[in-house]
């Protein structure tokens, strides 16, 4: 891949809006609900499985340093009836952008990946998904 | 050929065509006339009613609808159970689920949801109605739900189990059921209400519309609550779904399945794809 990955920003708002919080399996007060992040990086691998799929993404952050981030989404049925994915949406080398909620800096950073709670995604042919709410 | 011999040949038809029409005719409104004449699905007698289909709770503005069976206020406790509430935080988490989710058996165990929990939740179910039982398919866990509707009681002595021993009966348009033999195992709903294994649940499903059950269930359960109490769930028809596998805990099987590769999977001809990485639960409970 040579395109250039794109910076990561981290855009603090003080609004908090959102209140779809659904991951709870990961713990729903992991998340800073009233903060928005934004990273673009390729896909190392998607799993397709419950109770959430995984994306794994590969970000350079603003030192041009490779971090794998890891992403979870609704629960496999959930995003299969509201937008239409499954195992193959994702493979690995797409380029992939993730809009959602950061973790809180009091969270500890699980097995080195650094993690947001997405709301939309663009997808590797480009169109804008959202995510959550899934849909249905 | 001349055009004599085929009027000939067309009025030599004429009696079976009409004959064929009629029968057509006859066919098509057979069904009509007498429609269990239709019956070409295992469906109850069209002297029941029918509801059979795919239902899941609606989605509202803020989400799933509650997780929460008593979502006004708390049910009439005992103090044990107020107490146990308290801890969990029941309905007091996004969407009216617990706040303490690793307290929950089927986050931190991968236990079963079990009745009543799964007929709060956001996973869709399948009604069959048999000619001696009513079936529930439940996406979440994949479950299954037999309610006999034969006439037998409950046995004595019951085996506590996840999903209980339910009968059951129709007082008109209404399917009552009663369901005890429950493990106290479970949780009552995703808010985390607790129940004993003297939980005694009535339920009264029937269709509102043909889009729309309503199901009042009635929990009983001296143990844990000082009356017993109802609540009213709504779940929409979905015409268009099929039941997926849903596998409880599929992230962690996967782990463990991948830590075993070489013993479960001898002589695999092409390799196999784990996941990478197991995503362990942060310790949200020690974070400032």
């Amino acid at each position: 891949m040579k395109r250039k990955a794109l910076a990561i920003f981290l855009i603090v708002f003080g609004c908090g809006s959102v209140s779809t919080a659904v991951f709870a399996h990961h713990g729903a007060s992991r998340w800073d609900t009233d903060a928005w992040g934004t990273i673009t990086g390729t896909v190392k691998e998607f799993d397709w499985q419950n109770p959430h799929p995984l994306l794994l993404l590969d970000v350079k952050n603003d030192k041009g340093d490779v971090e794998t981030w890891a992403v979870e989404f609704h629960p496999p049925n959930v995003m299969s009836r509201g937008v239409g994915w499954n195992h193959s949406t994702f493979k690995p080398g797409d380029q992939v952008t993730i809009y959602g909620h950061p973790e809180k800096k009091s969270v500890p950073i699980v097995n080195g990946m650094k993690s947001l709670r997405p709301v939309k995604v663009t997808m590797p042919g480009g169109q804008v998904v959202t995510v959550d709410p899934p849909g249905y | 050929m001349n055009e004599g011999v085929c009027r000939m040949k067309w009025f030599a038809l004429r009696p079976v065509l009409a004959a064929a029409a009629g029968l057509v005719l006859l066919l098509g409104l057979l069904p009509r006339l007498a429609p269990e004449l239709r019956a070409a699905r295992p469906q109850a007698p069209a002297s029941t009613p029918d509801l059979t289909g795919i239902w899941s709770p609606p989605r509202t503005p803020k989400g799933f609808l509650p997780y929460n069976f008593s979502p006004e206020a708390p049910p009439p406790m005992q103090l044990w159970a107020a107490k146990r509430c308290e801890l969990v935080g029941c309905g007091t988490g996004p969407l009216g689920r617990a706040n303490d989710d690793n307290m929950d058996p089927y986050l931190t165990s991968c236990a079963p949801y079990g009745i009543p929990r799964l007929m709060n939740h956001v996973g869709p179910f399948e009604i069959l109605q048999g000619k001696n039982r009513v079936l529930m398919l439940f996406e979440t866990g994949n479950a299954m739900r037999q309610i006999w509707m034969d006439g037998r009681g409950h046995p004595e002595d019951l085996d506590p189990s996840w999903m209980g021993h339910a009968i059951g009966h129709w007082e008109g348009a209404t399917l009552v059921v009663d369901t005890i033999g429950l493990t106290d195992k479970s949780w009552l709903d995703t808010a985390g209400h607790p129940h004993s294994d003297a939980l005694h649940v009535v339920e009264r499903i029937r269709r509102v519309d043909h889009d729309t059950l309503e199901n009042t269930l009635t929990f009983d359960d001296p143990k844990t609550y000082t009356k017993p109490w109802t609540s009213t769930i709504i779940y929409k028809l979905r015409p268009d779904w099929s039941l997926k596998e849903d596998i409880a805990c599929e992230d962690k099987i996967l782990m463990d399945l991948k830590a075993k590769k070489a013993k479960v999977y001898p002589f695999q001809p092409y390799p196999m794809n784990f996941p990478v990485e197991a995503i362990p639960l942060p310790d949200v409970a020690n974070a400032k």
